[in-house]
């Protein structure tokens, strides 16, 4: 019977008292730890890439007539931070935050809106404009973009239009 | 299918007449024997009496879309070859398929057999039958697996619900779903004379998920369903999302770097460090000696922080892609590594005998939930369970895979079967977890860890086995569009939990729960298959009350 | 019996149910230590414990009200055979004190059993017949071991032992022996705390218990707890009140000091074991009393 009692007051001499007085005290976390998300809208272009990854369905799109939200619901997230492994900008970023509990669902919510471009010869909405505006800057080098701005269902019209008109011309 | 013809195999040869066709596939590590449904059983009692086969799991798969029948894959495994032999039934009827059953060849094929059953209507003949996985107000009709019930399909809320059967026996302790001694959800009900136990049953598979369902619809993809494959298990998620990428990284012929091969290793002896921890803690626990509990975990601790120091993350690590890891592990983090490992070796060889010298814990220990060679064997056991036994099994060893052919390592194997030989053959793991640790890091080769640029043909297969901590985990994989056509997942505890009737029955009730923890039970593993409504709140026969209230003092 | 008397034993009482679940936070506190936690932030723990469970609904299970005579009956037995120590004065109960603290103690246990069987639970059946099974063989025991110290003492009472006692060494440390063993199994503490045995009988005799019922189960194990402390206590206070004379407040003050040391040593031993099985528990005790008792009595015939 002493010995169990020797060898125990040993153990626990050597090991000293390793819990701490969390959350009084500052959680055991190393400087790899992965928490929740943050998306700078200043960046992001909603191109939807990182909806496309996520596993989980904690991203998602919204979309209305002039106006495509990017929703990421933090209730659902499993902190895997594939959408920061594939956005395109560097817009999300990994966080060590993790203390979450709220008791407004809001809370746990972060929306980005990005209006989106009007065409100007339809006047429906289609793309995101920082989307729009990056792919411009992009293809800007190559020649003038004359109907980037322009929905892609009306661009195959005037394409047509125009090809009829050189054929016909 | 990819395929090449080449002779059969010297130990395959009894069986060669019944035979119809073979394929070798996924680079000699599998092959498929294509059987007539009515050689079936001649085939299996060949393979599993004959030649020595151990059985791995079986699945059904719905292949009305591919050519117009039902399938049955019954998987084998010759340890001594590293050879995986996949049994391919093929079943033509459309409205009610059926295949003779194989259970009194093969008892461990008791389960999978029922559970085709369930999920595919696939009925096996000539054999008791009864629910296993569908809770019992499931609709008859609807058989989720098959591939015209659509993944988000919720059955009407039952509105009857009749009593649980009573046992037959007259004194009925309940164990479950809800008790300390589990932690997860599971019923063993068990028959008592006295303080002895005399029967046990046991009813599981109350926290179905439909992962394998969820697996097969639109909203994943292959990389997806690596997370998916992470979350059947908190134990070893990792052992599952590595068996899952294997399984299509093999059937798709994806090139993996080597670098992530080790990693992958590596990161699967961490989890298996903090899991056989925590059992020993537990174990301590249950026997009523606290300070082990305490002291495991506090060791243990340290591998949980190795771990997000090196994955991100405490658990569901979250490293594996198709193709590879998604971190490297620098060589700055090396030293750190070395003197967790040298403060955990330290740590456990105390902490370890410490608890095995309490009187009390070894008395309840030694002799106790004895699993005779011959059960474990004609139960197909694993893991540390199939070890204690004296069965010499360990999928690192008998089908190497990863990075497992390049280190060495010793398997302990204990001839007594009882609850101490288990503990025993645990606490050895824990170090030989170490040194494989050091020289995965000694070895590991340069480069890049992850190969992004794959594509992947549908329709092809592959069987994968990853050594879990708490034995061989069994992942079968057909490759669809874009994500898998058939998943089956074996969890080692779906192979060990019917080991525990033998292990039960003439023991001390006092001991039923160190025994029940013996086999390192991880129940949402063993449940993963179906899509259930929560919301209805009715899963089973829950047992909410002890059924008998009168128990046989003896 | 004086004034005095009853106010000193109406005080250990009081002291009792006090300080019983202060004595279980130093347990908490030092089981803590010894697993390498912090462990209960304040030493009131226990008492909080306590009160949030005396603010909680009574919910009484179905043909569970017969618990709360034999909850009340533990904790009043327990009081009552504490009165019967000698706390600096003589107990009230003397000279018949031994007979009192042995009746009252059986009481004690035997309610605590008859909780369990009372809540019809099939866990607390269960936990009531290991319990069963301990208390038969260690009330016998503990009644031997009783004597055996009061006839080393050469009287047969506790209060008459502390005046007038003579004592003959060698008897009397191996019936303390004995004595000590059978209080601590009493004490219902691992490895001897087969009723309760969470992991296996989740809570066994408690079961059925919630709210204020559990709170005052807890204070019932507690004053159980206490009673088997302050017997072993009282047994080494005895010559020392009788050789050094000191009685009154002070023999108060060093029954209560050895009753804590006795606590404190009693959890530790529960901290560095494993729980045992009740048949193994039953044989073990078996073959450690027979001996105990016999070289007890020999001792005591051939007048050691």
């Amino acid at each position: 019977m002493v010995k169990p009692i020797l060898k125990l007051i040993t153990v626990a001499k050597e090991a000293g008292v390793v819990t701490r007085k969390y959350p009084y005290d500052s959680p055991l976390l190393t400087e790899e730890f992965r928490g929740k998300i943050e998306i700078d809208a200043s960046i992001c272009w909603g191109c939807g890439a990182c909806v496309k990854a996520c596993p989980s369905n904690a991203l998602t799109i919204r979309e209305s007539m002039d106006v495509r939200e990017l929703v990421y619901f933090a209730g659902r997230c499993i902190f895997c931070g594939r959408c920061a492994d594939v956005c395109p900008t560097g817009a999300i970023k990994v966080t060590k935050e993790f203390e979450l509990a709220t008791e407004e669902l809001e809370d746990l919510e972060q929306v980005v809106i990005h209006r989106k471009v009007k065409c100007p010869i339809c006047g429906k909405h289609f793309v995101p404009q920082p989307l729009g505006r990056y792919v411009c800057e992009k293809c800007a080098k190559g020649g003038v973009p004359t109907y980037m701005m322009v929905c892609p269902e009306c661009r195959r019209k005037v394409g047509v239009k125009k090809m009829i008109r050189c054929k016909g011309g | 299918m990819n395929q090449h013809k080449d002779p059969l195999p010297e130990r395959l040869r009894p069986i060669e007449s019944l035979i119809r066709e073979w394929l070798w596939i996924d680079r000699g590590r599998t092959i498929m024997l294509d059987v007539k449904r009515e050689n079936l059983v001649e085939v299996a009692r060949g393979l599993y009496k004959e030649i020595g086969a151990f059985f791995k799991t079986c699945a059904g798969v719905d292949e009305r879309p591919l050519w117009g029948g039902y399938a049955v894959h019954h998987i084998f495994g010759i340890d001594e070859e590293g050879l995986d032999v996949v049994v391919y039934v093929r079943i033509p009827e459309k409205d009610y398929p059926w295949v003779p059953s194989i259970v009194r060849e093969v008892p461990a094929a008791d389960w999978c057999e029922l559970e085709f059953r369930d999920l595919l209507g696939i009925d096996p003949r000539g054999r008791l039958t009864q629910r296993l996985v569908l809770p019992d107000d499931w609709p008859e009709e609807v058989k989720p697996l098959r591939k015209d019930v659509p993944y988000g399909y919720r059955p009407p809320r039952a509105e009857e619900t009749k009593p649980a059967e009573v046992g037959m026996y007259p004194s009925g302790v309940p164990v479950g779903p809800y008790h300390p001694a589990l932690h997860e959800p599971e019923y063993f009900e068990l028959y008592v004379e006295g303080e002895e136990v005399v029967d046990v049953r046991y009813r599981g598979f109350h926290v179905h998920r439909g992962i394998e369902k969820l697996a097969e619809s639109p909203r994943f993809d292959y990389n997806k369903v690596t997370f998916l494959a992470e979350r059947i298990c908190g134990i070893c998620g990792f052992v599952h999302s590595c068996a899952y990428v294997m399984a299509v990284e093999r059937a798709g012929k994806v090139e993996v770097p080597e670098r992530a091969e080790y990693i992958r290793a590596l990161l699967l002896e961490v989890e298996r460090l903090h899991s056989h921890l925590l059992w020993l803690g537990v174990a301590a626990h249950l026997l009523g000696y606290d300070a082990g509990f305490m002291h495991a975990w506090r060791v243990r601790e340290k591998t949980m922080i190795l771990a997000e120091y090196l994955t991100g993350s405490r658990k569901t690590y979250g490293m594996n892609l198709v193709g590879g890891v998604r971190k490297d592990i620098t060589p700055e983090k090396v030293p750190k590594i070395l003197k967790v490992l040298e403060e955990v070796a330290k740590g456990t060889k105390k902490v370890a005998d410490m608890i095995v010298s309490v009187p009390q814990v070894r008395k309840r220990l030694e002799g106790t939930g004895v699993l005779r060679k011959s059960d474990a064997a004609a139960l197909s056991v694993v893991g540390p369970v199939a070890r204690a036994s004296g069965l010499n099994r360990d999928v690192r060893k008998d089908y190497p895979y990863l990075a497992y052919k390049d280190v060495s390592f010793k398997v302990p194997v204990y001839s007594e079967g009882d609850n101490l030989s288990r503990t025993l053959v645990r606490v050895e793991e824990i170090f030989e977890s170490i040194e494989i640790i050091k020289q995965l890091l000694d070895r590991m080769p340069p480069g890049e860890v992850l190969n992004e640029e794959w594509d992947i043909e549908p329709g092809r297969y592959a069987v994968t086995s990853v050594e879990a901590p708490r034995g061989e985990d069994t992942h079968l994989l057909i490759t669809g569009v874009g994500r898998p056509y058939r998943w089956r997942v074996r969890a080692p505890t779906y192979a060990n939990i019917p080991a525990l009737r033998p292990m039960l029955r003439g023991q001390e009730l006092a001991d039923a729960p160190i025994t029940i923890a013996s086999i390192d039970p991880c129940f949402s593993c063993t449940d993963r298959m179906l899509v259930i409504d929560v919301r209805t709140g009715k899963r089973s026969v829950l047992v909410t009350r002890p059924q008998v209230k009168v128990v046989s003092l003896g | 019996m004086s004034f005095i008397n009853l106010a000193l034993s109406l005080a250990l009482l009081g002291v009792a149910v006090a300080i019983a679940p202060i004595l279980d936070t130093v347990d908490r506190k030092l089981r803590a230590r010894l697993h390498s936690r912090i462990g209960p932030p304040t030493i009131l723990q226990t008492w909080y414990d306590i009160a949030k469970l005396l603010r909680k609904e009574i919910v009484v299970s179905e043909g569970g009200a017969a618990v709360i005579v034999p909850l009340s009956m533990t904790a009043a037995s327990a009081l009552l055979a504490l009165s019967s120590l000698p706390p600096g004065m003589p107990s009230p109960f003397a000279p018949l004190d031994l007979l009192y603290l042995i009746m009252f103690s059986a009481a004690a246990h035997a309610s605590f059993i008859l909780i369990a069987v009372s809540s019809g639970n099939v866990y607390a059946v269960i936990g009531g017949f290991r319990e069963f099974v301990l208390v038969s063989v260690n009330e016998v025991a503990y009644v031997l071991g009783l004597t055996a110290v009061a006839l080393s003492t050469g009287v047969l009472s506790f209060s008459g032992a502390a005046y007038y006692g003579d004592f003959r060494p060698i008897p009397y440390i191996v019936s303390f022996a004995l004595l000590s063993l059978c209080l601590y199994v009493s004490s219902a503490r691992i490895p001897f705390d087969l009723g309760e045995a969470e992991p296996e009988l989740a809570s066994g005799v408690l079961i059925e218990l919630s709210g204020p019922l559990l709170a005052f189960g807890i204070i019932s194990v507690l004053l159980k707890r206490f009673l088997a402390a302050a017997v072993t206590a009282t047994a080494i206070a005895l010559p020392i009140m009788r050789y050094s004379g000191v009685y009154g407040l002070p023999g108060f003050g060093l029954l209560l000091g050895l009753t804590i040391a006795v606590w404190v040593i009693h959890a530790l031993i529960a901290a560095s074991l494993g729980r045992s099985r009740v048949g193994v528990a039953v044989k073990t005790l078996i073959s450690l009393y027979i001996p105990l008792t016999l070289l007890a009595y020999t001792l005591l015939l051939f007048g050691v």
